[in-house]
């Protein structure tokens, strides 16, 4: 058994499960957290370097880590290494030279979209010194991931990589562990395994715990001024050697660290009726009538008798009152939303409440719908199946702190419902699914939604639904336009109220001469 | 025997690779850093460090003088080897039965001596040592050892892309596996160039252990 052990790990790894699960395991005893406790003693140890006399590193230990009897003693940190590869094996090769009998073991993780979001999320609160870092960070974070392998690669008997993808797996752990000659105890990785520190609720909590204790306490940053090693560093790799340079240079900058009045805390989801499905299938519009501002959702409707290929499904208007040219007992139908009717002094009771009745209600009229809105033309045949790959507009993760503080209600709520995707399904990308375009929801997947999630306006519902389930995706741009005459490739027109012009108009007019089978005039 | 192999921060990994293969092949390995650089620590290798400016590439008199010292103070055996970090070596079959002072790749058309791999006989040495403090014909350590031991003993070299030369550097544009490279040559050089980093030298390095 070795007697001792530094437990490096790469923040956001698992580095704390692994430190509890050693810690409780019998004859094993390994500290939390040091921060830069070893970079100090480093640094002490060090200064007799330069002194006359022939004096070398090591010659006079400044600290000695000395352990109980038969106890294997471990030290972790996730801040020795961080500074590129020259000071990071400089670091690592004094612990195995200053403690002979020691061994190393690294926590890494892959370099994927769910460490980058872990990151993204937590940077500014957990490690002082990267509040400078800003958005070299990512590339710092690699640079440690591969210094450790290359440092394991230089000394595979001493040093261990413990990957965070085998945590779960108390045989890969154990065995990791057990090659460098430290024991792990199943009842201590299971208690560990089971509570999962760091990941979900436990991440949350983690942050919330931190920044309290940052405000009891305050601890000085200590990488002070000018010693800042992520202050305006030189990199220790040229271009060359990184194969990520280019992937880097298109991300967008990690955010602004979220401020605490602007947190989004997760709400249940509201009870609703469950309705049978009247039909296998359906087109659904909700509209309000007092928002229009020409014939909008006439035009979208013949767009649908001419362009949709599905000519016998029937289509549901859904709000506080039916068109004036609709002919009534046809194929399209009007249904009252209750939060949408006019009330007292002809205002909607609600436009929230209308909104939620008219999804909870649109979604289970049949078991496939087409979610239609009357700022929605399609432009060429369109079958259902064209509309299972959903069209999306980039990703959401890293605008959340941004989006939450917009005074735009649309963008609240769909930062709310990002923060709420990140909460059930952790380190995962969140795509822009709100995209304005013709959306396809299956009842079964939309009540595993409204089950699971509290909507908190338009533009959640569709991005809920579509991360949820993982619905296959394509980028939307060559598919809407916003203008006519459109693109050869484009499926979709949609405008808003400002882009609606005569112009436009007069174009839709044009396009849409010929009055659909359900209008009566 | 052992071998004394030059390395600096970014090619450490390197040198560990090429570490590994002398060690299979029985050579002792000693990593040498300047001592503006961090101490690594390597399984199985003997580090020191040297003090003598390096110029670019093991360039001028001082290192020289140095290098030989050290090529000295750690010769043992029948011979004593330099090597670069990016050099791996298959064989010793280059260097077995050799009647020669020194012995590596070279020509005297082209370059007289190569320093990615060479074996020096440590009873000849001092000679160079000598020679070394009274000057250098070449900037280069390489060149310069190569030029003193055909002056002052015997140097064998073989000649670069010749059919059976047993040293060679990598031809990355060459479609050929680890294993038919290994049956054509004892020793390789994976030279790092504009297009080939640090990383993709000790990637391609790994394959071949």
């Amino acid at each position: 058994m070795s007697k001792r052990f530094f437990l490096i790990t790469l923040p956001r790894s698992g580095g704390t499960a692994v430190q509890r699960m050693l810690d409780a395991t019998p004859g094993v005893a390994c500290c939390g957290e040091t921060g830069s406790m070893l970079e100090r003693v480093c640094a002490m140890e060090s200064v007799v370097e330069g002194m006359p006399g022939g004096w070398r590193v090591g010659a006079v230990p400044v600290v000695d880590l000395a352990a109980p009897e038969g106890v294997c003693y471990g030290v972790r940190s996730s801040y020795l290494g961080r500074e590129g590869w020259s000071k990071a094996v400089a670091r690592w090769s004094w612990l195995l030279r200053r403690w002979p009998d020691a061994v190393i073991v690294f926590v890494t993780r892959e370099v994927d979209d769910g460490a980058e979001i872990t990151l993204s999320m937590t940077w500014n609160l957990w490690i002082p010194s990267f509040a400078k870092c800003a958005g070299r960070l990512w590339k710092r974070w690699r640079e440690m991931r591969q210094s450790m392998l290359d440092f394991r690669e230089m000394n595979p008997g001493r040093v261990a990589i413990l990957p965070m993808e085998k945590l779960g797996d108390f045989e890969a752990v154990a065995g990791v562990l057990a090659a460098v000659g430290i024991p792990l105890a199943w009842e201590a990785w299971e208690q560990v395994n089971a509570s999962r520190p760091g990941e979900r609720r436990a991440a949350v909590a983690e942050l919330v715990a931190v920044e309290k204790a940052a405000k009891l306490s305050p601890v000085p940053n200590p990488f002070d001024g000018d010693r800042d090693p992520f202050a305006a560093v030189g990199n220790e790799t040229d271009g060359s050697d990184d194969p990520f340079e280019a992937e880097d240079a298109a991300r967008d900058p990690f955010p602004a660290p979220i401020k605490p009045a602007r947190r989004h805390r997760r709400q249940p989801p509201r009870p609703f009726i469950e309705m049978a499905a009247e039909v296998p299938r359906a087109i659904v519009y909700p509209w309000l009538s007092t928002a229009a501002v020409w014939q909008e959702l006439r035009h979208s409707l013949r767009s649908v008798a001419e362009h949709f290929e599905d000519k016998e499904c029937p289509i549901f208007i859904l709000g506080d009152a039916p068109p004036p040219w609709l002919r009534p007992g046809g194929r399209v139908q009007w249904r009252a939303i209750q939060g949408y009717a006019p009330e007292r002094h002809g205002q909607p009771l609600n436009r929230r409440a209308g909104m939620w009745q008219a999804t909870v209600t649109g979604v289970q009229l049949a078991e496939e719908v087409c979610w239609m809105n009357d700022d929605i033309y399609f432009l060429r045949a369109t079958r259902w199946e064209d509309l299972r790959v959903a069209l999306t507009e980039g990703r959401l993760e890293r605008k959340v702190g941004e989006m939450l503080a917009s005074t735009n209600v649309w963008r609240r709520g769909l930062a709310r419902a990002v923060c709420d995707l990140l909460d059930e399904r952790p380190l995962r990308p969140v795509w822009r699914f709100a995209t304005h375009t013709p959306y396809l929801f299956e009842r079964e997947k939309s009540l595993a939604i409204l089950r699971t999630y509290r909507l908190s306006y338009k533009g959640s519902w569709v991005t809920l639904y579509h991360n949820h389930h993982n619905t296959p995706h394509e980028p939307c741009a060559p598919h809407k336009v916003n203008r006519l005459p459109a693109t050869a490739a484009a499926r979709f027109l949609n405008h808003s109220n400002y882009t609606l012009t005569e112009d436009l108009k007069g174009k839709l007019e044009a396009l849409f001469p010929t009055p659909a089978p359900w209008e009566a005039t | 025997m052992k071998v004394v192999i030059y390395t600096h921060p970014p090619d450490y990994v390197a040198a560990a690779l090429a570490a590994r293969a002398w060690r299979s092949l029985g050579v002792s390995p000693v990593l040498a850093v300047h001592r503006s650089d961090p101490l690594p620590v390597v399984e199985g290798c003997e580090v020191i460090r040297t003090a003598a400016p390096r110029r670019g590439n093991l360039n001028g008199l001082a290192f020289l003088r140095e290098h030989l010292r050290i090529l000295r103070e750690h010769a043992e055996g029948e011979w004593v080897f330099k090597a670069d970090s990016d050099t791996l070596c298959f064989r010793l079959d280059w260097c077995r039965g050799i009647e020669a002072d020194a012995v590596g790749l070279g020509d005297v058309g082209m370059r007289a001596f190569w320093g990615f791999c060479y074996a020096v006989r440590p009873a000849f040495l001092d000679t160079l040592i000598a020679a070394a403090d009274k000057g250098a014909p070449a900037e280069e350590e390489d060149l310069a050892i190569g030029l003193l031991t055909a002056s002052l003993g015997r140097l064998h070299t073989y000649k670069p892309l010749t059919p059976g030369c047993p040293l060679a550097g990598f031809a990355w544009s060459v479609e050929r596996s680890a294993e038919e490279w290994k049956g054509l040559v004892d020793a390789m050089c994976f030279q790092r160039g504009p297009e080939r980093s640090h990383r993709a030298v000790a990637d391609k390095m790994r394959e071949f252990l």
